[in-house]
């Protein structure tokens, strides 16, 4: 059965991006895309996925938030960040503890992306 | 190699593996516990007293602002005794590796070797020629906004370019093309625009989409422009925030996409504008700030 990831960006540009990546990926499919902290709580608990990338910079709640919301519903959420604001050490400590499990930063390397979502995903 | 954006050496350990999230995450901590506070410092060398530093602190939490400016102002501490704690304070920063070390994560030897490396892959960032000799506000914050954009034009636009003479304007900013604004808040307040021409925006989303012949799309060149200046701006964030500056950002958004049309300068805002040439056409970075 394949992998389900939801990415949560509010750029289309980025998700069309982050979305060839996820499927370059055997077994890893991308289920939808949420453009704001809320819309990622929301396509969470409707496709309870086996991975969210996260932007942080979205509109409405924006995606601290959102984490710290996905995290509390369910505590064994893999969230990975992907964001420009994810190479400050201020943003990622927030992002970590708040539940993330890892942060790739924009704009990102692909090779490093795939390692890091196989590797949340328990993929070879 | 690619040149790289500005990332700090936790991050990098942490995609590399070497150091585990919840290790990084006991390590900045460790790190943060270890930081002398200016009022603690302050107190100690007899500038002010235990209960002045409380009430700064108090009044800190009304103002947002930072401690040691927040002491300035209200004639607690002089600019030079606040440089001098300062400089203590720095004086006695722990390194994070310093940090990985202490909390037995990893040896020292390691985190040399690993710091070795990450040193070399940032040094791989060339650096752009910056040209602002007029003395403006927030001068360093619009030189690293400037830097950052060079440096990712060619990143993600693989587009060289060289900056000319930046002008100060309060006139409107006339649009070369695609637009894209993001707004700085906290310790600087100013906003970021980038303007360029449509053949230029053209090329990012060639590139950033990697599809040669992909086609002229104003929607999805505006798109793109905005994703590249909310990398931009992300970027120039985390530079910026190394300072011990507060800053956040909202996401991007697109001006306009009419060619006539100009962005008008807001009430008190002064313009400055620093143009970029490309082998394929112009662009400009234009912060505005308040006057």
């Amino acid at each position: 059965m394949s992998k389900k990831v939801l990415i949560a960006d509010d750029s289309r540009v980025a998700a069309h991006l982050l979305g060839e990546i996820v499927e370059s990926i055997d077994e890893c499919e991308v289920v939808d895309t949420a453009k704001s902290g809320e819309e990622a709580i929301a396509f969470y608990e409707k496709y309870q996925p086996d991975l969210v990338t996260m932007d942080l910079s979205m509109p409405g709640i924006g995606g601290m938030e959102a984490i710290k919301q996905i995290m509390q519903k369910d505590p064994a959420a893999k969230i990975v960040v992907v964001s420009s604001l994810g190479g400050a050490q201020d943003k990622l400590l927030e992002a970590l503890e708040a539940g993330a499990l890892s942060v790739v930063s924009k704009p990102f390397d692909e090779e490093k992306a795939i390692g890091v979502f196989k590797k949340l995903l328990g993929l070879k | 190699m690619l040149p790289m954006v500005p990332k700090f050496f936790g991050q990098y350990l942490l995609e590399k593996d070497v150091l585990s999230k919840d290790q990084l995450v006991k390590a900045i901590n460790y790190q943060k516990s270890k930081i002398l506070k200016l009022g603690e410092i302050a107190v100690e060398r007899g500038y002010i007293t235990e209960k002045q530093a409380a009430k700064i602190n108090n009044e800190q939490k009304r103002t947002d602002m930072r401690f040691g400016d927040l002491a300035v102002n209200m004639g607690m501490l002089t600019e030079e005794q606040l440089e001098e704690i300062i400089t203590i304070q720095k004086n006695n920063h722990v390194y994070l590796g310093e940090a990985i070390v202490a909390c037995g994560f990893m040896n020292q030897e390691s985190v040399d070797r690993e710091l070795g490396h990450f040193k070399k892959e940032q040094t791989a960032i060339p650096t752009v020629e910056v040209m602002i000799e007029e003395d403006i506000p927030n001068k360093s914050s619009v030189e690293t906004m400037v830097d950052l954009t060079g440096k990712l034009l060619l990143r993600v636009g693989d587009l060289q370019s060289k900056t000319g003479r930046l002008t100060i304007t309060q006139e409107p900013v006339k649009n070369l093309g695609a637009m894209s604004v993001i707004d700085f808040k906290g310790s600087i307040s100013c906003r970021y625009i980038l303007n360029v021409s449509w053949d230029v925006g053209h090329q990012i989303a060639k590139r950033t989409f990697k599809k040669d012949d992909l086609p002229f799309d104003k929607e999805l060149i505006l798109d793109t422009v905005a994703e590249f200046v909310n990398v931009v701006c992300g970027n120039v964030r985390s530079k910026i925030i190394e300072d011990g500056k507060t800053l956040d950002i909202d996401p991007p958004y697109n001006y306009l996409d009419d060619k006539d049309a100009t962005v008008p300068p807001r009430a008190n805002e002064a313009i400055v504008i620093v143009p970029f040439y490309t082998p394929i056409g112009n662009l400009e970075v234009a912060v505005g700030y308040p006057k």
